[in-house]
Order: C-alpha cells, then structure tokens, then sequence
C-alpha cells in the first residue's frame, strides 16, 4: 500500500540539515582529521602504511540527483573512519564505463524498479552470480561464493514458487553478511494524478505505478474527458522500432500497441493477457495456450505463428536490451492452433513473469517483409506500428508526444474508460505540476521530492509514494585491497547512516535497504538478515579485528603484509 | 557593386570555416566519455551485446572509416539517422528548427527593428528621465534569466488566470493536418505568445543599449551640430542621421542573433516545453545521439557563419569607410 506521507517542512529539513552537517563535520574533525587517532595505534608505525586514497564517484547531479547526493553524504561518512577519499563525480558515459572496466573504489549506482524486478532475477543472479565477475559481465563488484552460485541457481531454476522464495531469502542472507555493496536505500516511487478528470487511481507495486495497463483499466472516468495524458520529462531511450528498443519506458508503451503473452497485475504477479494459460510440462518446457480471437489492428488473425516468429526473429536478429530476456529461449514447437511449446535451453523459473512480460507478439506479415529488406529490422526508420494492443499508434513527434488510441476490438476495450492516451513530453516537472492542477495532464512520475510536496498540496490531485523496488548503494571492488576483507567492507556500511540519507535526501519516502531487494517486494523480501546500523564505534571494532590501526592524525593505516583473513562468511 | 574580390576570400573563409566545424564535430562527440551504449548500460548487458549494439549503431567501424564515410554522406546531404528515433536526421533537425523560428523571428524581429528606435530615444533623451528608467528596465530584462522570467509569465498566465497554454505547440493529442497547418494556426500563435514575449523581452535589451551608446558618441559630432544648425527637423536629425550612423555594431549583432536564433534557446524551449532545435539538440547530447548533435550543431554553426558573411556585406553598404576594403565605386 502506497504510503501518504507528508514531507518534512522546510524547517525540520533545514535544522536537520545543519545538524547532520554539524555531526558530519565533527565526525570529519574526530576522524579524518586533525590530531586524534580514532582506533588503536600501531604498535611500531614502520610496519605499517596509509591505506591508499580511493576514487569515491558518482555520476554528476544533472543525471542523477540522489545519487549525487548520496554520494557526497557518504563519501563524508566513510572520510569519519580516516579513508582518504578522491571524489569524482562523472557523467553517465564515464560512469558506465568505469563499471565495465573495473575502474572505481567506491561508485554509487543502483539497481531501478520495473515491476518485473518482482521476480527479482537480475538484482540477484546477474549482479552476483561468479559467471559474470569477468570484464564481460555484469557483476561489478567481483563479488564470487560458490555458495551463492549455487543457492542462486537454485532460484533460477526452481519452479515450485515456496522454496524459491526460499532460495531467494538465503541469497539476501548472504549478501546481507558479505555486503559485497554498502547497501543505502530504496526510494519510493512519486507520483501524482488529477481527480477530477478520472478517479479510482490504482497503483501498481513499483516505479510505474499508473503508467500501466492494469492501473489504467481501474481508472473511472468522473470529468467527461475521455483523454489520459501522461506528462512526463523523460525523452524515450529510443522509439518507435521495437526492434531497436533499448529502454524500460519505451519498452512499457509498446505493451500499448502490442500484447505480450502475460502481463503483471497491480500486485505485480503475472496474468493472463495474449496468453489464456500457460503449464510448465518440466522445468524446460512451457506450453501456453492462446486467447482465441484476437486480432492485430489491421484486422489479420493472431496465429501461434506469429509468436514463434516473433521469438524466433528477436533471437536471430538480435535485440540487445532483450538479450537476457530471450537468452533462455530455445525452440518453439506449434502444437495445435491455439497451442505453443517453449523449449528453453536451461531452466528459468522467471520466463513467464519476465520474458513472456516483456516480450510482446509482432505481427508476421508486417515484420518479415521488414527483416527481409534490411541488414536488421532496426534499421526500418518509418515502421509499421501495427499490433494486436489496446492502443493504436497514431502518430509520434519526438520531444512532444506520442498519440494512442483505444483499440475497440482488444479484450480490453470495455475495461478502458477513455479513448485516447497520450504520452505527453514536458520541459520542466513544474509545468506539468500546474498542467495536472489545471487538468491539462492526468498523471505523472518520476518526481523529486519537492514537486511531489507540491502536488501533495493540490487538492484535486492524489500524490503517492510508492513503495520502490529501486536498491541504491555504493559498489565496491571486492577483489581488491581492503575491500577483499568481509570486516572492511562491513566497517565502512556501519560507518553510513543510513537513515540520515533517508531523511535529508529522500524526506522520509522509502526505506533502508539491507540488499539488494526492497521490502516493497512482499514475496521475496528477507527481513531478517545482518543489519549494520550507523556505529563509527563497531566500525573501529571491526577495522582493528582486521589488522588496520590510526596514527595520530587519525588516517587509517594498514600493516604492510597485511592479507585478508576473512574473505567469505557461508551461510550458518 | 560588391568587389568581387573580397567575395571570393569571404566564401573561401566560409567554406574552410565549414569544413573545419563539420570535422571538428565529428571528433568533439567521440572523444567525450561515452557512447550511445552507456545510456542504456544495465548489470544484465553483456560485453557481446553491447558490442552488438554499437554494431547496429555503426560504431564498430575504425574512427578513420567513420569519418570518411560521415563526410562522404555529408557532401549529399545524408546527415544520417537518429538513434533515438531512426528517422533521417536532416528533414527531422530542419523540422525543429521551423518550430524553432516560430519564436525566434518574430522575437528578432521586433526585437532589432524597434530596439534601435528605442535605444535612439533613450540617447536622444540621454539622463532624462526616460533614458533613467527605460536603460534600467532594459538592464533588468537583459539580466533576468529566461527560466525564471519564462516561469513567471506560466505561473501567471497559465497556472493562476488560465488564458494562455503552459507549453507544447498544441493541446494533447492534437496532430496537425499538414506542415502548414502547424505553423500557421490560430492554436500555434496562441502556444507561442508567451515564449516569443519572453524571449523578445530578452533579446530587445541588446539592440536598444547597443544603440543608445554608439549614438550618445555620434551625437556628439560636429556634423550633428551642423545638422542642427541648417534647421533640419530634430526627427530627421534624430533618425536619418544619428541612428543610421550608430547601427554598424548592432547589424553586426544583429547576424549573430540571427544564427544563433536558428539553434533557439535551450531554455526558453524547456521552460515552454517547445519541440524546437535547442531542445532537440540537448536531449540528443545527453543520449549521445551522434547524428542528431551533428547535424544540429552544424546547422547552427553554417547559419552563424552564413550571417556574419551576410553582415560583412551589408556593413560595406551602411558603412561607406569599408568600401576600400570591400566595395567599389
């Protein structure tokens, strides 16, 4: 359930501002500081050396503002523990960068929070997992466990949903002990839409919650306009050829114009959409059973045809923001007419919630003239939008808006109380503020705070904070120096304060994250896991069981022979 | 007549100057950090797949190859496709910047053609108490910003007495029947009143100071007096003589405002949330949308350029000391 909390008020956020400021300030004084050893000092200073001074990065406010932010705040707070810190604050083609190629000590970066993240396959497998800790792979922070490979593997493969959640807990379980990341927060999702226009808003679990079909199918139409305009600032990734989708909201409007075989409920669960029903006949072979009568815009039949081509094409030709979600995909076998068998070529228990979700039908006849005339169909820059959705595509002016319309002859039709939708591109979040209070837009996200605060005041207008599936936190290279040693890592996440980040940066709205999934995701949420409450205290504790000492001007020192003694902590 | 001559080393300068922005921007957005890939970088992407999508992007190519196929399609207009939206760059850029000089001619306009009579006033006027008052409000629009100017004007006429649109070109929803149609409706005027007053009230400012000081100058001169003293009428004075002969430094101005106008402004079309080239030009930056930077960026640089040509020559005209240099008799 969303929750209506009202913002701090400018003087709560300013006093508690100036008093972080101030504990900051004196934690720097006692710490990175001036003349006082925060820990033990060694007994012979000889036999040690400063730890080396580390890159603290982010990317820079314009792209990014809680991370910047975050950034600053934590880099303060690990500065308290007497680490010499660099900050580089980056643009998002360096910062991505820097990930691929290993290149940081401490990057803040996140994980975002589309509804499929429910299933939450890649915070867990793809960040973790010791096969992509290489260049080529995805797990940044070098983080390997056999363990974890194996209890992780496990939840991929599992179809039976109890003990998969199982599985999942005890991955957070362990990450939660080896913190291969500082994790800091998961904000919620702000969002804010017009009563007088439409009415019975209901959100779905995560960042998109009205932008969606389940949320827009509840909406009941109370002003008599039967338009919805989502305001928004965010320019699409790339749109409108499906085959060069390389973003979650372009990926989201072309659930509009084309059905997926499933599609996520408001809490997040699959449900039937081009798909009636599906039975998974081993844990590599999925039968799906199509709606019969549905019809792409153009009046041509949806045929089992078009969904093995359509898996078929995607994994011929290649569309690499889809790449995992197809990755698992085999073969199809067409079993009868309305009947179709997915072979997958290693069992994944998340193909129905996320590949099925995200991968939508494409119509035969329209594509594989296309595939056919160029080198790949992205390169078809005027294509033909035509799809089976409850929208048709009318017309797409980038940087202004995208027109849809109710496709009457969708199984949805009736749900739809509006005709028309329009994907509605805005400057600035205060114009679309004064829009939604004025009724020129219906709904909007991905708000800052202080909008939201804004529209919190408005009173035709229902502002939420929803809880996110977002995990932010600072990656950290777990293969190298200190940070090789579990008690280092677990020193600098007490040495955070989680819940100042919470307050000042967020104003309340979200929650302190322990891993990488956010207590938002009811199902496989693990609440009870090692928790590292904000203790400069055990921090030195911990930092002086590893070896590491202060001189008298309070930098942290480290022995010079100095190797990790606790690499890894297994699940008990 | 215009020497001939110096026609020919201005369109030689002119053309060396293009050619080294076309080159220059092709270098400038490959050695920045990043690429079309790292917008869209995500834990799940493997090495392969991005390696594939700078393939589909055609940025596997060696640089070297790169440029010369970029400056062989340069040469027939093939300004390439956008990443972001596969269209063809060049009808796509020359459509926003119409949508750009919807605000931004008239704006000029009015902005260099009653600018100079103002300024004109205010020096003829010089520390009376109209030349007191109008160079401070001029000061005060030049040095207010556009964003906040720009949200003032919404907060008022769009959000409080709801008489003007907040932004866009036109309501949702609404497409537009032809190209004609989108410029010239009565829905379009009433979406760009706010920003082209915004954006006038901005660039008027230069013009009238830019006047109003070269003519306190001219005034002074002895032919003025001599004007004076014929009898000639004090609007003649005033206009045909004093304001003509202060006009060089703002025609100069003046084509630099018209080149920089084809690029609009980024923020007077983000504060309005009109589709023009300035928008365009930075949302495609921070996509890293080569094509569309390119092509933007160049048109912007061929229009400044193409109007500093176009000011030298008509400076020979309104300046005739030049004409030893660029004219004949």
């Amino acid at each position: 359930m969303p929750r209506n909390i009202k913002g701090v008020n400018r003087r709560e956020f300013i006093v508690s501002t100036a008093a972080s400021g101030a504990v900051v300030g004196l934690a720097g004084c006692t710490g990175g500081g001036d003349d006082e050893a925060l820990g033990a000092t060694p007994d012979d200073e000889d036999d040690y050396e400063p730890v080396p001074e580390m890159e603290f990065a982010s990317v820079a406010q314009d792209e990014d503002a809680l991370r910047y932010e975050v950034g600053n705040l934590a880099e303060r707070q690990l500065q308290a523990l007497g680490i010499e810190t660099n900050r580089e604050v980056v643009d998002v083609g360096t910062y991505s960068d820097k990930l691929n190629d290993r290149e940081f000590d401490f990057m803040v970066a996140a994980w975002t929070g589309g509804t499929e993240r429910l299933f939450p396959y890649y915070n867990l497998f793809y960040s973790f997992h010791s096969q992509f800790a290489n260049l080529e792979g995805g797990n940044y922070t070098m983080f390997e466990s056999e363990e974890y490979d194996e209890m992780v593997e496990n939840f991929r493969d599992e179809p039976d949903e109890s003990s998969r959640v199982e599985y999942a807990q005890n991955c957070q379980e362990i990450l939660a002990e080896n913190v291969p990341i500082i994790f800091t927060v998961h904000p919620d999702a702000l969002v804010a839409a017009n009563t007088d226009s439409f009415d019975n808003w209901q959100e779905m679990t995560g960042l998109y919650a009205y932008n969606n079909i389940p949320s827009l199918t509840e909406i009941e139409n109370v002003g008599g306009d039967d338009q919805v305009v989502f305001g928004t600032t965010e320019a699409l990734e790339t749109y409108p050829n499906f085959f060069n989708v390389t973003g979650p909201d372009a990926l989201r409007l072309h659930a509009f114009t084309y059905d997926p075989l499933v599609r996520l409920g408001l809490d997040g669960g699959p449900i039937p959409a081009a798909g009636e029903e599906w039975e998974w006949i081993d844990e590599t072979t999925l039968d799906v059973t199509l709606r019969s009568g549905m019809t792409f815009q153009d009046g041509e039949p949806v045929t089992v045809d078009d969904v093995a081509f359509t898996f078929d094409s995607i994994q011929e030709e290649g569309i690499p923001y889809l790449g995992s979600d197809i990755d698992p995909y085999e073969s199809s076998e067409i079993l009868d007419d309305d009947t179709i068998r997915f072979n997958l070529s290693n069992p994944f228990s998340g193909f129905v919630q996320i590949t099925l979700y995200r991968i939508p039908i494409l119509p035969e006849h329209i594509w594989s003239d296309a595939i056919a005339d160029h080198d790949h169909p992205s390169e078809w820059s005027d294509p033909d939008m035509t799809g089976s959705g409850p929208f048709e595509f009318i017309d797409y002016e980038p940087g202004t808006q995208i027109v849809y319309e109710k496709n009457h002859d969708h199984y949805l039709a009736d749900e739809f109380d509006f005709e028309q939708f329009v994907y509605r591109l805005y400057g600035s979040q205060s114009a679309i503020i004064g829009d939604i209070e004025n009724g020129d837009v219906t709904f909007t996200q991905y708000m800052g705070a202080e909008h939201w605060n804004q529209a919190d005041d408005i009173e035709n207008v229902r502002a939420i904070s929803n809880p996110g599936l977002d995990a932010h936190g600072i990656w950290i290279p777990n293969n190298e120096g200190p940070f090789r040693d579990v008690r280092f890592r677990k020193a600098l996440t007490h040495a955070i304060d989680q819940d100042e980040m919470l307050q000042i940066l967020l104003q309340g709205r979200g929650e302190q994250a322990k891993h990488p999934i956010a207590p938002a995701n009811e199902r496989y949420y693990n609440d009870d896991v090692a928790e590292y409450p904000h203790n400069i205290d055990r921090s030195v504790e911990l930092l002086e069981e590893a070896g590491f000492r202060w001189n008298g001007e309070g930098d942290l020192l480290m022995p010079t022979d100095w190797q990790p003694e606790v690499e890894y902590i297994p699940l008990e | 007549m215009v020497n001939l001559s110096y026609l020919g080393k201005r369109l030689g300068l002119m053309a060396v100057s293009l050619y080294a922005v076309i080159t220059v921007l092709f270098f400038l957005f490959r050695i920045l950090p990043g690429d079309p890939t790292s917008q869209v970088i995500s834990p799940r992407f493997s090495a392969e797949q991005q390696e594939q999508l700078m393939a589909q992007y055609g940025l596997d190519e060696p640089l070297y190859t790169q440029y010369f196929l970029y400056m062989r399609n340069f040469m027939v207009g093939d300004l390439g496709q956008s990443f972001q939206h596969g269209e063809p760059v060049l009808p796509f850029i020359l459509d926003r910047t119409i949508n750009t000089l919807i605000l931004t001619v008239p704006a000029i306009m009015i902005a260099f053609i009653v600018g100079p009579f103002i300024g004109a006033l205010f020096a003829w006027h010089r520390n009376g108490r109209l030349d007191n008052y109008g160079t401070a409000i001029a000061l005060t629009t030049y040095a207010a910003p556009i964003f906040w100017t720009g949200m003032l004007a919404l907060m008022v006429f769009s959000f409080s007495l709801n008489i003007l649109p907040s932004g866009g070109m036109r309501p949702a929803g609404e497409i537009p029947g032809s190209p004609l149609n989108r410029v010239f409706s009565f829905v379009t005027l009433q979406h760009a009143i706010l920003p082209i007053v915004i954006f006038t009230l901005w660039r008027i400012s230069r013009p009238i100071l830019i006047t109003r000081n070269t003519m306190i100058d001219v005034l002074g001169n002895d032919f003025i007096q001599l004007k004076k003293a014929e009898g000639t009428p004090e609007s003649t004075i005033r206009y045909r003589h004093a304001m003509r002969n202060s006009l060089l430094p703002v025609v100069h101005y003046g084509a630099l405002a018209i080149g920089y106008a084809f690029g609009g402004s980024v923020i007077l079309e983000t504060v309005f949330s009109w589709p023009g080239l300035g928008r365009t030009m930075w949302d495609a930056v921070q996509a890293h949308d080569y094509p569309v930077v390119q092509g933007a960026f160049f048109l912007m640089s061929f229009m400044v350029i193409l109007f500093n040509f176009i000011a030298d020559i008509v400076s020979t005209w309104l300046d005739p000391r030049v004409k030893d240099e660029g004219v004949v008799e």
